[in-house]
């Protein structure tokens, strides 16, 4: 499937998700883009990458069960909290099979009714994902082997350590990127 | 081709970097810069084609002339025809999508036929040609580097930087990315390398400047810096296999 189409397709699944209100809608959407991801064969991939979001999920819907007003325990709560952490994973999801079907030359395509240094932009932040995951991978080992423990139910303890180095890395290779571009004369078109 | 600084200091606004540097590069030499982790060689090498003081801002006196032109009053995309600079990290400096385009990305003002003839010489010295095609993330990480080292070539200038660009690579890509220099240094081009492998300045580099704490404390002849064993044992300078300790 051609780039353009795809992303046409992402922008419509994802705005549309945003304005479906109802719980049935929403889960069969999010069902409907789980068979594509099977059907794309991308599924071993995507739940590698689908942890950190499963567990902001979790956090929301704990968090609407308890404090949708009135602030106690309610079942409209719960259900508000699946249906917005449905309309999250449908996102995340969309972008992941977006990114994981087009290369960074069909994602550039894609891009090229954009002015050139946005469409620039939005090609080198697709193309350093990859790199931004060697990344996590590295810190996560290293603080594995600084006896971190993953299975802390305390998030905050887990992910700090990993986020704050990453954090620091990223914005400091995105800084070591744009010396390098405009070091090979990049002043922007 | 000359480069002149002159009376250069650089702060950022939590960390003094250079002090007082002065020294002037000749058309073909070959320096190697040395000196303890965090003394100021990167900020030198960023003041080398005006990323310092026009891009990275901070409390800059004295002046850079690179062929006659101050750093300070050129832009960076003018000084890049004149000084080409490679970074450590090949993975943050490709952006492009293929191995062609990331070559090709300074070469903008040039016609056609002069692009394409660029490009090829410039992959040719590196050994990447036969590789325009392939995506530059599918490369190793020493191809990687070259392919850095393409791009800076390409657009031709006459004195290329180069902060430790072989300290992520293996013994193999590290001896060719000397050779490449070394062949680049024969043609002319003023090399400037920030190494922390003494043995290969000691190989090929005619000058060798030691920095510490944003000052350079020795600037000389190759075998004469080098010969100072204890000097550099005290600095924490890897010796050169060649001198032993009775040349001190």
């Amino acid at each position: 499937m051609k780039a353009k189409i795809k992303l046409i397709l992402l922008i419509i699944i994802s705005t549309l998700t945003f304005f479906i209100k109802d719980l049935v809608l929403v889960t069969s959407v999010f069902l409907a883009i789980i068979v594509v991801i099977f059907l794309l064969r991308i599924h071993s991939k995507l739940f590698e990458w689908i942890k950190p979001i499963s567990i902001i999920c979790v956090f929301i819907v704990i968090l609407q069960t308890f404090t949708y007003p009135p602030i106690k325990f309610s079942v409209e709560g719960f259900f508000f909290g699946i249906i917005i952490s449905q309309r999250l994973l449908v996102l995340f999801i969309a972008v992941f099979a977006f990114v994981s079907t087009t290369s960074p030359k069909q994602l550039f395509e894609a891009f090229d009714f954009l002015p050139y240094n946005l469409a620039l932009m939005l090609t080198l932040a697709f193309r350093l994902l990859p790199l931004i995951k060697n990344e996590i991978i590295m810190i996560m080992n290293a603080q594995k082997a600084r006896g971190l423990n993953f299975k802390s139910i305390n998030v905050f303890k887990v992910y700090f350590p990993i986020l704050v180095p990453l954090f620091g890395k990223t914005l400091e290779g995105s800084n070591r990127s744009a010396l390098a571009m405009e070091s090979r004369g990049f002043k922007g078109k | 081709m000359g480069v002149v600084v002159e009376k250069l200091s650089f702060s950022y606004p939590n960390k003094i970097a250079l002090k007082n540097i002065s020294f002037n590069i000749d058309d073909g030499e070959f320096l190697g810069l040395v000196g303890p982790t965090g003394c100021g060689k990167t900020t030198l090498a960023l003041c080398m084609n005006g990323l310092i003081p026009n891009s990275i801002k901070g409390k800059f006196s004295g002046r850079v002339l690179i062929d006659g032109l101050d750093t300070r009053k050129h832009k960076v995309s003018e000084l890049a025809r004149k000084v080409g600079l490679v970074f450590q990290d090949p993975d943050w400096q490709i952006f492009n999508l293929t191995v062609e385009d990331e070559v090709v990305f300074g070469l903008r003002n040039l016609s056609f036929d002069k692009i394409k003839k660029r490009v090829r010489e410039a992959l040719k010295i590196v050994g990447l040609n036969g590789l325009e095609k392939e995506e530059p993330q599918r490369l190793s990480q020493g191809q990687k580097q070259k392919l850095c080292v393409a791009s800076v070539i390409a657009t031709d200038p006459d004195f290329i930087v180069l902060d430790e660009p072989t300290s992520q690579l293996d013994y193999k890509n590290t001896l060719s990315i000397h050779e490449i220099l070394k062949k680049l240094n024969k043609k002319g081009k003023i090399i400037l390398m920030i190494e922390h492998d003494t043995d290969f300045l000691a190989k090929y580099a005619n000058r060798v400047l030691i920095m510490e704490d944003g000052r350079i404390i020795r600037d000389g002849e190759t075998d004469e810096v080098f010969s100072k064993v204890r000097f550099l044992k005290k600095l924490g300078i890897k010796i050169p296999r060649v001198y032993d300790e009775s040349k001190d």
